[in-house]
């Protein structure tokens, strides 16, 4: 019993890490990729880490599998908003059919560093330009 | 091997199939940050691969290998972030 719900665990984490793949290889966008390896990693990893805690049921083995999880849930979210804000930063260009684009306010707001100008959007500048 | 065995063999297989068809987009994927992102899909499918094998012959020892590459994976993606800043800094500067 407890060996089929293992595998049923990492039979479910399997299926999401293949949906994240063919999401990886189909989607058009940087961004829209990394969402959906994002999503993909923490709970596919979750999953499998359930089925060997309950293939093994060892206490060892549930530290590890709980630090493992823990390890994931804490550092895969900081590293992906760490990306996407310097790909943002680096300009790389969004979908053509994007609707929304909010963080285009406040990304080039506090440039203190010299010749930051030319990375202003289009609209910050002109209204640099106004006389006030 | 039993039965529990080889469905845990096409699982591993499947993983192996997920790992490269993302090896597809690394090598034509557009940009820096596309292939970052293949590259942290393709730490978890390790950890998985990991996981799994040591389920299939019974060493739960391999499982701290799982847990240095859930480490490497975080600092690696830190690292090579730091340098997309520090070139995107340099050309402003010049």
């Amino acid at each position: 019993m407890k060996e089929i719900i293992s595998v049923v665990a990492v039979y479910l984490g399997v299926i999401l890490m293949l949906v994240a793949s063919i999401g990886l290889f189909r989607l058009p966008d940087a961004y829209s990729r990394m969402s959906a390896v994002t999503k993909a990693v923490t709970f596919k990893i979750g999953l499998v880490m359930i089925g060997v805690c309950f293939y093994f049921d060892s206490i060892t083995v549930i530290v590890k599998v709980i630090l493992v999880i823990l390890f994931l849930f804490l550092t895969t979210p900081v590293s992906s908003h760490l990306l996407a804000r310097e790909a943002y930063l680096l300009k790389v260009p969004l979908w053509k059919k994007t609707i929304a684009d909010e963080f285009k306010k406040y990304a080039f707001k506090n440039r203190t560093i010299k010749g930051g100008e030319d990375l202003l959007p289009d609209s910050a500048r002109d209204n640099k330009e106004k006389p006030t | 091997m039993n039965t529990i065995e080889w469905f845990l063999m096409v699982a591993m297989i499947a993983l192996v199939v997920a790992f490269f068809v993302a090896l597809i987009r690394f090598i034509y994927g557009p940009g820096f940050v596309d292939r970052l992102i293949t590259f942290d899909l393709m730490t978890a499918n390790l950890i998985g691969v990991v996981g799994i094998y040591a389920m299939i012959s019974n060493k739960p020892l391999l499982l701290d290998i799982a847990l240095v590459f859930a480490l490497i994976g975080f600092v690696s993606i830190i690292a090579f972030t730091y340098y997309i800043k520090n070139r995107r800094k340099d050309e402003r500067n010049n």
